[in-house]
């Protein structure tokens, strides 16, 4: 069986990757040397654990479609890969979604871009809960977690919102009221009733629990979204087919089909109705920004690691390939393909970090994204607290609710609102279209290696694609940059 | 050889159209599972059965004695519903192509017939690798080495082979049965695209072959002119993909709303299926020309450029005709990403992009002087 291999290349360190964040170590060393270490810990891990088993797992998927990354999934539970990003006191390991998150995801992508897409779906699903702010649902979600990450098939969560005739318009609250959507909600005694079919969902196939995004009014979508849990096993709700991908397999892509599937009440993480004040009125763009800003800034950190994967692949085979007789690392149209590749890395983690910093200056107030202060990491106060039956009731309370919802309104100004829709959508964008760009150079120059699956290539190829795709086209990305920063200054421009 | 009658080019457009519709359409995906699949010789054969895959050779061995201009023609219809199968039409020509051209007339007696020949397409012409040796002993040769990547490798009766003559520097082509066991198939590989077209390394630790066997003692000059025959063949192969991938691009975006409007009706996605009709619609005139160039006997830089342009286009161009899909177009049931992928296959024929278009200055600068 092949797999991937690396040349000894420490002069790549954290210094040659990052060095521009390496100039933050002058006015904050803590900061940098907190990222280093994480960052040696992530490449260490990929490396040494995930490297032996990208190949054979791409393999089993070719195959037998139905096949469904196990392994994998055990791998990342048995590295603690499940909790990184829940603070300590909920029993995670306090990595917040701050620039650790961001450089260790590109990591990880160089080695694995569809590793990241396994992980991706458990992190959206845990960024929807975060955002929605609803600590008891947090709570549990954070203990099952923790609870079953040895198992034999840990736990994990996904994040519903893409429909079969909506993808595109349910990424942007602009365009809900022109969606065409098939699912809704509806209250029912004790709690929810959800209908409709939900497609193309990320580790749909390995979640125990999925977080559903949808409205009680589909006419009015955008005012009356709903955030609910459905457990595996719930009446009414059922598992329909998983998508034959062209690559990013470790993760399943699934259909999600709710068939007058009852929600009992706990299991609600937010219904927009029962905050009718004005001043909430705006809440769920907020939320819905609030996870894009996060995650399209993630996704552009993973095509970077992608870039770099097709990169790095180009680079240890340029030092074994010949044409006439030299070895092509040798010769110079070899050598402009390699640095045309590096660019694109450079280009595509400029676009990332700049985004992540524009992230912490937009949501400074706000923990989980410019990192977890140690209190919340090492307070055994805190720890005690979350444990006791009558907090829990507390923190999932309406009343709390509210407040932690006011207290992010009140956080986050509109014009940094703005320019994080515009950072986060650039780093999506430059991100994967300089990765799907080194993945076509790296199979134009190398030829027959380019094209065998067993020199690990080809694989991330099929796997870049998707990142053009998913999050928002690349092509919705760039209206959104339009539309939330230029059309700003443009005094009665039309947008889209 | 000369130019195909209007008429002539009409028929087998018309076979090769009413082939792909019957026996490629809706069965390409399933072809496309290989090698966790059967390999499809029912449809090669069935292309042999209605005279779509002996097109070059001559009358006295079965063929019709068409030129390239038909053969292209041929491989644009069949490449617009499943590449690999236009393919596998084309790497099997390649193998006729060069047992006609260097062969003795007892090797074509048994060999022009065979259901399938192996060849290297995705060598460099100008530079075929080294890892098979061929040492003269008594009246024929022992070949011992590696052979990588050799396409058809795991279906084929007989493969031509590249490999250094001992104590030369030269490169020869051989013709080996590959029913001998004195030679070694490894598992098929599996690759990026044109999965229906099965590829596998060769090993041999001593193989010995008849002189006869010995096809082109210099294949490192020589072959390079055969190939130059076949580049009109590889283009339309590339811009039968993009020909297809814009189709199904232009049907979806017809249907899909977004934002309240029919997808088509956005323009940003009407940029994307640009991407792809520019390929689409000039890449069949380009083609064209290059194979009534070669069937007139004129050697025009067109060739050269001619596949470079359409190969490359086409390959970048399907990544739209993926994109214009979103969500759909990255799965594989409207056949989008394994157009995408063929596409990329199908660019390194004849060896990398970069390599052809180095060789394509080499070229030039050499007959300028």
């Amino acid at each position: 069986m092949s797999q991937l291999n690396f040349d000894q290349d420490e002069r790549f360190d954290f210094d040659d990757n990052f060095p521009s964040l390496a100039a933050l170590a002058k006015y904050e060393p803590t900061i940098v040397e907190r990222v280093r270490k994480s960052w040696e810990d992530e490449r260490h891990f990929v490396r040494e654990h995930l490297a032996p088993l990208v190949l054979s797992e791409d393999l089993q998927h070719a195959q037998n479609p139905d096949h469904i990354s196990w392994e994998m999934l055990r791998l990342a539970g048995r590295h603690g890969r499940l909790v990184q990003y829940i603070p300590g006191f909920m029993g995670g390991k306090g990595n917040s979604l701050g620039i650790s998150m961001m450089v260790n995801l590109e990591e990880q992508a160089s080695v694995d871009c569809a590793f990241c897409g396994m992980m991706g779906g458990h992190g959206l699903g845990l960024a929807a809960v975060f955002m929605s702010l609803n600590l008891g649902v947090l709570r549990r979600v954070a203990d099952r977690i923790a609870e079953h990450q040895n198992d034999e098939k840990p736990y994990v969560i996904d994040c519903a919102i893409t429909e079969p005739t909506a993808g595109t318009d349910v990424e942007e609250v602009e365009l809900y009221p022109k969606a065409r959507l098939m699912c809704q909600a509806k209250h029912a005694s004790g709690g929810a009733v959800l209908n409709g079919r939900k497609v193309f969902i990320s580790t749909g196939h390995m979640a125990t629990d999925h977080i559903v995004i949808m409205p009680f009014d589909q006419k009015n979508a955008e005012n009356t979204m709903g955030c609910f849990l459905v457990s595996n096993g719930t009446p009414g709700f059922s598992l329909g087919r998983m998508e034959r991908k062209m690559g990013q397999r470790a993760g399943s892509a699934s259909e999600l089909i709710f068939d007058n599937c009852l929600v009992p009440e706990e299991n609600i993480l937010l219904a927009q109705e029962q905050f009718p004040e004005e001043k909430f009125k705006q809440q769920f763009k907020l939320v819905l920004h609030g996870v894009l800003g996060i995650t399209r800034t993630a996704v552009g950190a993973w095509s970077t690691g992608t870039a770099r994967g097709a990169f790095d692949r180009a680079l240890y085979l340029a030092k074994r390939i010949k044409y006439k007789g030299r070895t092509l690392i040798h010769q110079q149209w070899a050598q402009a393909f390699l640095t045309n590749m590096h660019i694109n890395v450079m280009m595509a983690r400029g676009a990332y970090l700049n985004s992540q910093f524009v992230l912490m200056r937009g949501f400074e107030r706000i923990p989980l994204v410019i990192g977890f202060p140690s209190w919340m990491n090492d307070s055994a106060i805190l720890y005690w607290l979350f444990r006791q039956n009558w907090y829990r009731k507390f923190l999932g309370s309406r009343w709390m609710h509210g407040q932690i919802m006011d207290y992010v309104r009140s956080s986050i100004s509109e014009d940094q609102d703005a320019r994080v829709q515009q950072m986060s959508s650039l780093a999506k964008v430059v991100g994967s279209d300089m990765a799907m760009e080194n993945c076509q150079l790296a199979t134009e120059f190398l030829g027959q290696a380019g094209l065998r699956h067993d020199q690990g290539v080809e694989k991330i190829f099929r796997d870049a694609k998707l990142l053009q795709i998913f999050e928002g086209t690349n092509q919705l990305n760039r209206l959104n940059i339009f539309t939330h920063y230029l059309a700003r200054h443009i005094p009665g421009v039309e947008v889209f | 050889m000369g130019t195909a009658d209007q008429a002539c080019l009409a028929a087998f457009r018309e076979t090769a159209q009413r082939f792909a519709q019957k026996e490629l359409k809706t069965r390409a995906l399933d072809f496309d599972r290989y090698p966790y699949a059967e390999f499809n010789a029912g449809v090669v054969r069935a292309a042999r059965e209605v005279g779509l895959s002996q097109v070059l050779l001559p009358e006295e061995r079965g063929g019709t004695c068409q030129g390239m201009e038909v053969f292209s023609e041929i491989l644009f219809f069949l490449a617009e519903a499943d590449a690999s199968v236009a393919a596998i039409l084309l790497i099997n020509a390649l193998g006729q192509g060069a047992i006609l051209k260097w062969g003795k007339p007892s090797l074509q007696e048994k060999y022009l017939s065979a259901d399938l020949l192996a060849f290297p397409v995705y060598d460099s012409p100008s530079d075929l690798p080294k890892g098979m040796e061929a040492e003269k002993k008594g009246n024929g040769y022992v070949l011992k080495g590696k052979v990588e990547y050799l396409a058809l490798a795991p279906v084929a009766e007989a493969a031509v082979i590249p490999a250094v003559l001992k104590g030369t520097e030269k490169i020869a082509f051989f013709l080996v049965d590959l029913n001998n066991p004195g030679i070694s198939r490894s598992a098929p590989v599996l690759s990026l695209g044109l999965r229906g077209v099965p590829a596998a390394d060769l090993e041999t630790a001593g193989l010995e072959v008849p002189a006869d066997n010995l096809l082109c003692p210099d294949a490192g000059s020589e072959y390079p002119g055969l190939a130059a025959r076949f580049r009109p063949a590889a283009a339309a192969l590339a811009v039968g993909v993009a020909a297809g991938s814009y189709e199904a691009a232009k049907a979806y975006t017809r249907e899909r709303y977004q934002a309240g409007k029919i997808i088509i009706d956005h323009e940003m996605v009407r940029l994307l299926l640009s991407n792809v009709a520019v390929i689409a619609e000039s890449g069949r005139t380009i083609f064209g020309a290059m194979a009534r160039a070669v069937d007139e006997g004129r050697e025009e830089l067109l060739g050269e450029t001619g596949l470079i342009l359409s190969t490359e286009l086409a390959s970048r161009a399907v990544s739209d005709g993926v994109q214009a899909l979103g969500g759909y177009g990255y799965i594989e049931d409207y056949g989008q990403e394994k157009r995408m992928r063929d596409a990329k296959q199908i660019e390194s024929f004849f060896g990398p992009a970069p390599v052809k278009r180095l060789e394509l200055l080499e070229g030039i600068i050499r007959r300028e002087k």
